[in-house]
């Protein structure tokens, strides 16, 4: 079909934007942006407070971990007897390894970990809910 | 500033934090989604509503926007979606002139028609109310392609694209759309 519709649809009447759409829906994407924002502070910082709250005996149960493995005592060795250490340094550093309370320290790095992590998101959410409040 | 850098580059812009390159973007796009959007609804006040949802959807789904695609097309989606939602909310789709009650085309199987437009309908003085009235009778498919083809400017891949069909079935359909149209037109 000869395609003369180009012509007509340019006669189409074009509805006029109505005033102040712009700053609607500008207003509805900061508001938008404020519920997310508060969302995931909640998230972060109840993240943040289990994390605390978790590190306490994950420290407990690593430092008890270590004492019951004897870990320190073979890690002491280096320092009192380094020559003996340095020259069956191979069984040193495998004893060292299956001394280590892995599963503990684990646990623990985790816990730290995520303790680290949610308090830099729920700072950065902070920060952006105070910057979001400014405008 | 606002025709000289592209979506794609404002988009990557704002994910860095530049919050007026978000700005730019709405300000390039309200008045064009705006107009769709009011030509799909037929309602202006429930066309600001849909187009803040539209501008509000796409702000939350920007991460998501996969930056080797056109932004134009899947912005258009979004508005098309958003607008199809209202008025299936309204329950007020329209039953095209062409549609009988289960949605059966019944004209477009039977079109053979590939004359040209009648010269004195584009010559009317209301050949634009005419076209809206027109329009309004399609199908909202029809309608959509049309639209997004000679109101908005996209080609029939991004239109295949935001529609998530075959660039054949667009052709297809825009074809049919434009038969029905005249159809309508000419028994004005």
């Amino acid at each position: 079909m000869p395609d003369n519709f180009e012509k007509l649809f340019s006669q189409l009447p074009s509805p006029d934007l109505p005033e102040g759409l712009f700053g609607v829906v500008l207003a509805k994407i900061a508001a938008r942006k404020k519920a997310r924002i508060k969302l995931h502070f909640a998230i972060f910082a109840l993240t943040s407070v289990i994390s605390l709250a978790a590190l306490v005996p994950a420290l407990t149960a690593v430092s008890r971990g270590f004492s019951n493995s004897g870990f320190m005592e073979f890690l002491s060795l280096t320092f009192s007897d380094f020559l003996i250490v340095s020259v069956y340094w191979q069984n040193y550093v495998l004893s060292l390894l299956e001394a280590l309370p892995v599963l503990e320290t684990a646990i623990f790095l985790a816990v730290l970990l995520s303790l680290i992590e949610s308090l830099r998101l729920t700072i950065r959410d902070l920060k952006i809910f105070h910057k979001l409040k400014l405008i | 500033m606002l025709e000289i850098i592209s979506d794609e580059q404002l988009i990557k812009n704002y994910l860095k934090g530049d919050d007026q390159s978000l700005e730019i973007l709405i300000k390039r796009y309200l008045r064009p989604v705006y107009g769709f959007v009011c030509h799909l609804v037929r309602d202006q006040a429930a066309a600001e509503d849909v187009t803040q949802d539209v501008f509000a959807k796409m702000w939350q789904n920007l991460n998501q926007f996969k930056r080797d695609k056109n932004f134009k097309p899947w912005l258009y989606m979004i508005a098309r979606n958003t607008a199809l939602d209202w008025l299936k909310k309204k329950k007020s789709l329209p039953l095209s002139a062409f549609e009988d009650e289960a949605g059966n085309n019944l004209l477009a199987e039977t079109l053979a028609d590939t004359a040209p437009l009648a010269d004195e309908i584009l010559a009317r003085q209301d050949a634009g109310e005419l076209l809206e009235s027109a329009l309004s009778r399609l199908p909202l498919n029809y309608q959509t392609v049309l639209l997004l083809y000679y109101t908005q400017q996209l080609n029939f891949r991004e239109i295949a694209e935001l529609l998530k069909e075959p660039i054949d079935t667009v052709k297809s359909r825009q074809r049919r759309a434009l038969f029905a149209l005249k159809k309508l037109l000419e028994e004005k």
